[in-house]
């Protein structure tokens, strides 16, 4: 699974580069990394990969993803899903005309077989770091991959203990999507399994008492747990 | 011969080619085992057990292997405090060493075998193709388990064995939660540790299952007081003295003082470390008002052989192994000593009171933490009787005064 991700992942930064070469008067705004997918998209701008603009699996009006994005204090309209097959799970900024408005988009595989909730939540978590940042490009300069990961996997655990303390917490645990790697390259790094546990379970068991302020909690996360997580 | 058996030959050729390079490859996977945690049943004969009987058996064998006799020789327990057990808990784990250790409360199982560490380390290069899956398995297997209250992970090294920390380094692992409570206080471990180097005739890795049952719930330690924008907690150590004193025939008291600060202020580590240094003087600068002379560097390396850095590179040698190769935190270079010859009374005696001033570096990537001070402080000749309440009320006065004058030096920062 991991192998076809990467493989995906590879497709999908060759497709972009070939775009970009086909295209060079529309310029694409970053470069591929890791979940954060990485390129505006939309409008004029450089789609990445066909795919129809559409929720087939209507994660949208999931009840368990709605009660998410209210704790995590992400809006509707602000977002929208879009399945497609063979896709990965990731987050976006969508082109908009007035950088302002921001909106964003979270893509994910059909072929998830109704195990999407936790790979969801983190992308999530993503969209709140975004928001929180002023979009991608600043995220992504103010932090490396890790960091921008293993925040989004603690946001993920405050977001089981404050809005799904009734969904199995294995979900994530147990999730191959999010498990992790020991080698890894940089650009890409989500950390390695004991370091992606520890980050969810610190916001899952919730030490701090981190209250229902995610933007708080996720500046928390950066300033002092990042370092516990990556050393302990 | 025939042209189309000559193509069949070489057809079969190819076919035992691709068998041979498809066994080989898997002969080739690293010998990482994934049977224990999904061994409900043994787990639960091992966690009943552990619950019904807590006490350490009152006979235990002699440490037979180079890793047994390395354990007992690194942590110099008897067999009250370690034993190792003539046979396994449970048949799953027959071809394991086991050993039970002393806990305040609840009941520690530790077992450990022969590993090898290219294993280890082709797991982690080969994690993502060839075992992400099987662990994801074996996770869901060992949460579905009875014994099991259903929550599974990667573990953390702080969950390691303590007592393997001598001879081993936590590698990777995984966790189970034991009996019905989340977060349970009952939990077991398996995993992975690299060997001491040092430890002549052992393996180079030790695969581990490590149970404990009933544990203590973890409270922080010490007292916090705010001042501005520090927090600062003062611990006593009590324990710490407690074994301090038990085993060594001078009189110790350790407080350690650890610096949070609670704004989002940016400073940098070296900022952090100059702070560090100002706190480290201002308690020397307590203890020389009430007559400490302190030592230069020249003066310790007279009269103990070493300088403050070689004394803190010697404290580090002494730590555990995996607790060295892990460790988070560590001692900031400077070391104060001083000595007071004049007070209190057991010093006309002959006696000597020697204080340490000590500070641990900021965790690197934690903005809130600046590190700790630590003051040791010790009681020498006819200073060290631990009747002598003349002596601890003198370090109680030592210590109110270090403390008042550090949180002053705080409110100035």
């Amino acid at each position: 699974m991991q192998v076809t991700n990467r493989t995906l992942c590879l497709t999908q930064t060759t497709l972009l580069a070939a775009s970009l070469i086909a295209t060079s008067a529309v310029q694409s705004e970053e470069q591929s990394r890791g979940c954060l997918y990485a390129t505006y998209v939309g409008s004029e701008h450089t789609p990445v990969i066909p795919c129809a603009d559409a929720d087939p699996l209507n994660i949208g009006q999931d009840a368990d993803v709605q009660r998410a994005m209210g704790v995590l204090g992400i809006k509707a309209e602000m977002i929208r899903f879009r399945g497609c097959p063979h896709h990965r799970f990731s987050a976006a900024q969508e082109y908009t005309e007035r950088p302002e408005d921001r909106r964003y988009v979270i893509s994910y595989p059909t072929e998830t077989n109704g195990r999407y909730l936790a790979p969801i939540v983190h992308e999530l978590g993503h969209i709140l770091q975004f928001e929180m940042e002023g979009g991608l490009r600043a995220l992504t300069e103010k932090y490396s991959s890790k960091r921008i990961e293993l925040g989004a996997d603690y946001l993920a655990g405050l977001t089981f203990s404050h809005a799904l303390h009734d969904i199995d917490i294995n979900q994530f645990q147990h999730n191959i999507l999010l498990t992790g790697v020991y080698v890894e390259l940089d650009f890409d790094a989500h950390g390695n399994p004991s370091e992606r546990g520890a980050a969810f379970r610190l916001g899952y068991i919730n030490f701090d008492k981190a209250g229902p302020d995610m933007r708080s909690a996720s500046d928390h996360f950066q300033r002092n747990l990042y370092g516990l997580v990556t050393r302990y | 011969m025939d042209s189309s058996l000559a193509i069949r030959a070489l057809m079969m050729t190819r076919w035992l080619l691709v068998v041979l390079v498809t066994l080989s490859s898997r002969i080739g996977l690293a010998e990482i085992k994934f049977d224990i945690l999904d061994n409900c049943h043994g787990l639960t004969i091992v966690y009943e057990s552990l619950r019904s009987d807590p006490t350490i058996p009152a006979t235990c064998r002699a440490p037979s292997n180079p890793i047994e006799r390395a354990l007992a020789s690194h942590t110099r327990l008897n067999e009250a405090h370690l034993c190792f057990l003539y046979s396994p808990p449970a048949p799953f784990l027959s071809n394991f060493s086991c050993f039970r250790s002393s806990v305040e409360t609840g009941a520690v199982l530790t077992c450990f075998r022969s590993a090898t560490l290219s294993d280890i380390q082709e797991y982690k290069e080969q994690f993502a193709t060839e075992f992400a899956n099987k662990v994801t398995e074996y996770l869901a297997a060992a949460a579905a388990c009875g014994a099991s209250n259903g929550d599974s992970t990667h573990a953390q090294q702080t969950q390691f064995a303590p007592f393997l920390r001598y001879v081993s380094n936590f590698e990777f692992g995984f966790i189970a939660g034991l009996g019905a409570d989340r977060p349970s206080s009952s939990s077991v471990v398996h995993g992975y540790a690299s060997i001491d180097p040092e430890v002549e005739e052992a393996s180079s890795a030790l695969e581990f299952v490590y149970f404990i049952t009933d544990a203590p719930k973890y409270a922080p330690s010490g007292e916090r007081r705010s001042v501005g924008d520090w927090i600062i907690t003062i611990d006593d150590a009590m324990p710490a003295d407690k074994a301090f004193n038990a085993n060594a025939k001078i009189l110790a008291n350790l407080t350690s003082y650890s610096i949070d600060l609670h704004t989002n202020r940016g400073v940098s580590q070296s900022e952090k470390l100059a702070h560090l240094e100002r706190w480290q003087r201002a308690v020397a600068n307590t203890l020389e008002a009430e007559g400490f002379q302190l030592l230069s560097d020249g003066d310790l390396k007279a009269y103990t052989g070493m300088s403050g850095k070689e004394m803190l590179d010697k404290s580090t040698t002494l730590l555990p192994f995996g607790s060295r190769q892990s460790a988070a935190v560590k001692w900031a270079p400077t070391l104060l000593v001083l000595l007071n010859v004049e007070r209190p009374r057991c010093t006309n005696a002959g006696g000597v009171i020697g204080a340490y001033v000590m500070t641990m570096e900021p965790i690197p990537d934690v903005a809130s933490d600046f590190g700790d001070v630590s003051l040791f402080l010790v009681g020498l000749g006819s200073c060290s009787h631990s009747s002598n309440s003349s002596t601890r009320k003198y370090f109680k006065g030592l210590i109110d005064e270090t403390t008042t004058d550090l949180i002053n030096s705080l409110r100035l920062d």
